[in-house]
């Protein structure tokens, strides 16, 4: 098992954004977490990178008890996430914010800049090298901020809503990247809005609901699962 | 970086290019300056390579940092109080008090760094100016050391090169330049090196930043230490220059600001910046000094902030970006071969 996380919580003030969260994350596959809005996806990811800490419950790395390190420690470690409001480094190049990804793995700036101009090629951002990171459309700032995370050559990658926007063309371009980066041996947790995206890309789905985990399993069975219709898909949600 | 490597090493190194014998030429001309000068442009000339290499030092943290010390005049000052007053207790020659300073300087920001990062922004400058602050007062209440408000002068020696007196300014003059090019060789590497791209990532965004493994505090840390250490050297340097340090001149908050000011008229994190911010400043203090101290009380100073805004409503950004262009041009119109830009 790569990543445990158990009973993990976390009250703002009197709301528990995350309450009892329990799940496992196995090395190689993808695992998406659905949940509607504010059910606590993007809390659990600040509190397994360390952005904030929780409560109560532990997160296992690797055989390490993650919980107590700082952002930069457990992606030291090999855990790296994408903000779901892109940020990226505004007034500086593209190929530049990537480096500053790859300078986890080496010292030397030249071979940062190599490893930085591989990972842009692989996103396909590589002809906008020397653009800065501002002049970039909402699309090439995702793929940027994919770059910057690939660079530090992470084991597990948490993608937060990377896929919100999309025109079917990105979308499929996007989803097919995802697979690739699976390939080359990551384990990756993508959370999504999109139904659509998450199933089409996870070898087992995780709902989230109110801080909670709702259902688990495979793609199809947790479709059918009448609760998760309830939950996500909601009453307006059956006709969309 | 990447333009000059696409070029190949043969068109940019060739010495008829303007790019490279041009620099060589200026080099030359400054070497030659203080000899054809008169005294008073060579202290004009002395004043800016002193606040270019505080400027520069200040860049660290706060140009490519982007954290905002408005502060660094405790780092001067301890310079320049700890070698003043070793050599007045104990003979000890600035020569090596400058480095105790520095030590001492950076020490100081051991401190500072353990305690100050966990500020942000408007925070880390308070702090700051608190430091350099609390340093100015202490120095006030412990006459018995150093003298309070009335300052400590440096004893007389002649012209004693071992214990850093010169009664001609060339020698002060060549020690700021070499010194300087010393700090702007080590701001060119600090710049180019992980830590430097660190420092640039950290003002962007530190979130974002600490998101791919980079330890902030660690870094600002780093750039504190080299800021405050060169700074602290520079306090040493202006004692034995000037001969007179107080509380005022060298702990004071007007220091600290002015210091800021060279590099951010100049451009923050930039290697030039902080030389033309200087060449400004300083030539700008000292000419409306020279024009109108003595006509109406205080119109110099009226002046100088009237150019000082100006200048930074028409180059938000600072000057530096504008002198590039004009130096682009300028190299362009001189003989040679020159690289072909695409």
């Amino acid at each position: 098992m790569l990543l445990e996380v158990k009973n993990l919580s976390k009250n703002f003030g009197g709301l528990k954004a995350v309450s009892g969260l329990t799940f496992n994350v196995e090395a190689g596959e993808i695992c998406g977490q659905i949940g509607p809005n504010g059910a606590g996806k993007t809390t659990a990811f600040n509190l397994i990178t360390g952005f904030y800490q929780p409560d109560e419950g532990e997160v296992w790395f690797k055989g390490e008890n993650l919980v107590g390190l700082k952002p930069f420690q457990t992606c030291q470690r090999g855990i790296c996430r994408t903000f779901q409001l892109a940020k990226p480094f505004r007034d500086l190049t593209v190929l530049r914010n990537v480096m500053m990804g790859a300078f986890l793995k080496t010292a030397s700036p030249r071979e940062a800049e190599e490893r930085a101009l591989n990972t842009l090629s692989f996103v396909k951002l590589l002809e906008k090298k020397d653009f800065l990171a501002r002049s970039l459309n909402t699309i090439d700032q995702r793929r940027l901020e994919l770059a910057r995370a690939l660079a530090t050559e992470p084991t597990l990658l948490l993608l937060d809503e990377m896929m919100a926007g999309l025109t079917p063309r990105e979308f499929d371009d996007a989803i097919g990247l995802i697979r690739q980066i699976r390939d080359r041996g990551v384990t990756i947790i993508v959370v999504e809005h999109v139904i659509k995206a998450i199933l089409a890309l996870s070898d087992r789905i995780l709902v989230i609901h109110q801080g909670t985990k709702l259902a688990e399993g495979k793609p199809r069975e947790v479709m059918k699962d009448l609760k998760v219709i309830e939950a996500y898909l909601g009453k307006g949600y059956k006709h969309a | 970086m990447a333009a000059a490597q696409n070029q190949g090493p043969g068109a940019v190194r060739g010495a008829g290019n303007p790019e490279v014998y041009f620099p060589f030429l200026a080099l030359l001309v400054i070497i030659a300056l203080p000899f054809f000068l008169p005294i008073f442009f060579v202290h004009i000339l002395i004043m800016i390579f002193l606040f270019a290499i505080v400027g520069s030092a200040w860049n660290f943290i706060g140009g490519y940092g982007g954290q905002l010390s408005l502060g660094q005049a405790a780092f001067f000052g301890i310079g320049a109080y700890a070698s003043t007053m070793l050599m007045r207790s104990y003979g000890l020659s600035p020569w090596i008090g400058m480095f105790v300073g520095a030590f001492l300087a950076l020490l100081m920001s051991l401190l500072l760094g353990a305690i100050c990062f966990r500020l942000r922004g408007p925070y880390f400058a308070i702090a700051t100016i608190g430091l350099a602050e609390v340093l100015r007062l202490l120095t006030l209440h412990f006459r018995g050391w150093t003298n309070g408000a009335m300052g400590l002068t440096i004893p007389f020696k002649g012209n004693a090169p071992l214990l850093f007196q010169f009664t001609s300014k060339i020698p002060y003059y060549f020690i700021a330049l070499g010194f300087l090019l010393l700090t702007l060789y080590a701001v060119r590497r600090v710049e180019n090196s992980r830590l430097g791209n660190y420092l640039l990532a950290i003002g962007q965004d530190q979130d974002a930043a600490e998101a791919l493994g980079i330890d902030s505090a660690k870094a600002k840390r780093q750039a504190l230490y080299l800021s405050s250490f060169i700074t602290g050297l520079a306090g040493t340097f202006y004692a034995q220059y000037v001969y007179f340090i107080a509380p005022e001149s060298v702990f004071g908050l007007d220091l600290s600001i002015q210091i800021a000011l060279v590099a951010i008229l100049g451009g923050v994190g930039t290697v030039w910046g902080p030389v033309v911010g200087a060449a400004i400043i300083e030539s700008l203090t000292q000419f409306t000094q020279y024009a109108f101290a003595g006509t109406i009380y205080g119109l110099e100073q009226i002046v100088y902030a009237t150019f000082l805004v100006v200048m930074i409503m028409v180059r938000p950004t600072g000057v530096i970006q504008w002198v590039q262009h004009v130096y682009a041009r300028w190299l362009a119109l001189l003989p040679g071969n020159h690289a072909s830009r695409s």
